[in-house]
């Protein structure tokens, strides 16, 4: 079928707690992508070393293609006994999605996954199985374009226990909650957050408990050519312009730098408009091109997308807020926006030419860093989870 | 006549913005907004000398500060 995932998650962290007790692992192999959610027992240090120990053990051991029973039988070996509590214990969730749309479901203990499918919630089977003395739940089915798979830890649905709600935000109303947000969000880092969001609040803003959603959408693959700087040979022009125009119809076009756009423009005997509005007094305006979705200036552009792609890798800062700041019209929010949410693979057409007037040291801003931009936005989106190749000329 | 005023990372960072800025108030104030017609443009080439500027295609580098002068000279008394 040729799926593949959007996944993102995001945490809080129980009040006054500088470590969450939470720990979630996105993982990719050759056919799959791999989401593990641990929630360790208790909070603070103790918990995050659970947490941490559990779906650190149960993912390089799942990446080697080790049994279930194998790996329950090596967490509950290695985990650190509570002296209070005198177990060892953290529970966890796995999902594993094939390219093939097959789709394998392990629970432990976690509430409940949230499935929905074409706007609805759909019904998890019960399938216990018993496994060194602990009832897992297990769930093999077959994921379609457009499914949403959420998977959270217990501070979601303790949110607001014994203060705004008696019993806490039940699943079923967190369930219908996520049904009601699903066709308001496109991407699984605006559903995560719009649901965590929905607990901080419950919570008065002062959790209770370590709280995350996580959660993946399955969706078609989105790749993003990005093309900036010019080639260090110029008879290389041409072949540079029509390998980023290279891909099918779902491929979105992006050319970061004005003598980069120029050049696309004369190759491909297209006209350019560059605005003159600007809406940000730091990034310089955007530009227009048919058929092109994004044309703005380079280095500057670039180094505010990278400030922003890493306030999104770091997930504290992930808040409404930054969404905000991610739908304004600068290009370099633009670009952001378009990585994150509308990406799932990311072609870099990087030019090596350098331009002889950025070697001035008159400049207020070292402009001869494209490279070096380069090489942080591959890392970046690289720990976004997203698969990036980059091609020099 | 045709004004374009570069926005690429050199001159942006000597103050595109702000000659930007200036020339839509000369165009305003001067009442010439039927005559002018200011465009944004990339990189012409020139990046070393200061914000390009050209008028109906011939090349300047500006900065700010002689922006007003500028205005007055080249494109009032050419109109």
């Amino acid at each position: 079928m040729g799926v593949t995932v959007d996944v993102a998650y995001k945490s809080l962290n129980k009040f006054t707690e500088i470590l969450c007790g939470d720990k979630v692992e996105i993982l990719q192999t050759e056919d799959s992508h791999i989401m593990i959610l641990a929630d360790g027992m208790g909070s603070g240090v103790k918990a995050n070393i659970l947490a941490t120990l559990t779906s650190k053990i149960l993912g390089t051991m799942f990446l080697n293609g080790a049994t279930l029973e194998e790996c329950v039988e090596t967490i509950t070996e290695t985990l650190p006994i509570c002296q209070v509590r005198q177990v060892a214990y953290a529970t966890f969730s796995i999902l594993q999605v094939f390219y093939s749309g097959e789709a394998y479901l392990v629970e432990f203990d976690n509430p409940g996954c949230i499935f929905i499918r074409n706007g609805k919630l759909m019904e998890i089977p019960r399938n216990i199985r018993e496994v060194k003395g602990k009832k897992i739940n297990e769930y093999r089915f077959t994921v379609q374009k457009g499914d949403a798979l959420i998977l959270m830890s217990d501070g979601t649905i303790h949110a607001g226990v014994g203060s705004l709600l008696n019993f806490g935000w039940v699943w079923e109303d967190i369930a219908a909650y996520a049904v009601k947000q699903y066709p308001l969000t496109i991407s699984a880092m605006r559903l995560a957050s719009a649901i965590c969001q929905a607990c901080d609040e419950l919570y008065e803003y002062r959790p209770g408990d370590d709280t995350t959603v996580a959660c993946m959408r399955v969706i078609n693959a989105k790749p993003v050519h990005l093309m900036t700087g010019p080639a260090q040979d110029a008879s290389r022009d041409s072949e540079m312009v029509n390998s980023w125009m290279g891909g099918g119809d779902e491929t979105r076009r992006i050319v970061c730098g004005g003598t980069s756009a120029t050049i696309v423009s004369r190759v491909l005997k297209r006209r350019l408009d560059v605005s003159l509005d600007y809406v940000d007094p730091e990034i310089p305006p955007i530009a227009y091109m048919d058929g092109i979705d994004l044309v703005t200036e380079g280095v500057l552009t670039l180094n505010r997308v990278i400030q922003l792609l890493k306030r999104y890798v770091k997930k504290e800062t992930v808040s409404e807020d930054f969404f905000l700041e991610l739908d304004k019209p600068n290009g370099a929010s633009m670009v952001a926006k378009m990585l994150i949410e509308d990406c799932t693979e990311l072609h870099m057409y990087v030019g090596k030419a350098i331009n002889s007037a950025y070697q001035n040291p008159g400049l207020p801003f070292d402009l001869g860093i494209r490279q070096n931009l380069v090489e942080q936005l591959k890392h970046t989106v690289e720990e976004m989870g997203k698969k990036v190749v980059v091609t020099y000329y | 006549m045709k004004v374009t005023i570069c926005i690429g990372s050199a001159c942006h960072l000597r103050g595109s913005k702000e000659i930007i800025q200036k020339m839509q108030q000369l165009v305003r104030t001067n009442n010439v907004a039927d005559k002018v017609d200011l465009n944004g443009a990339f990189c012409s080439g020139n990046c070393v000398n200061g914000v390009c500027v050209t008028v109906d295609g011939e090349l300047f580098s500006l900065s700010p500060e002689n922006t007003e002068s500028f205005f007055e000279k080249e494109i009032m008394g050419r109109l």
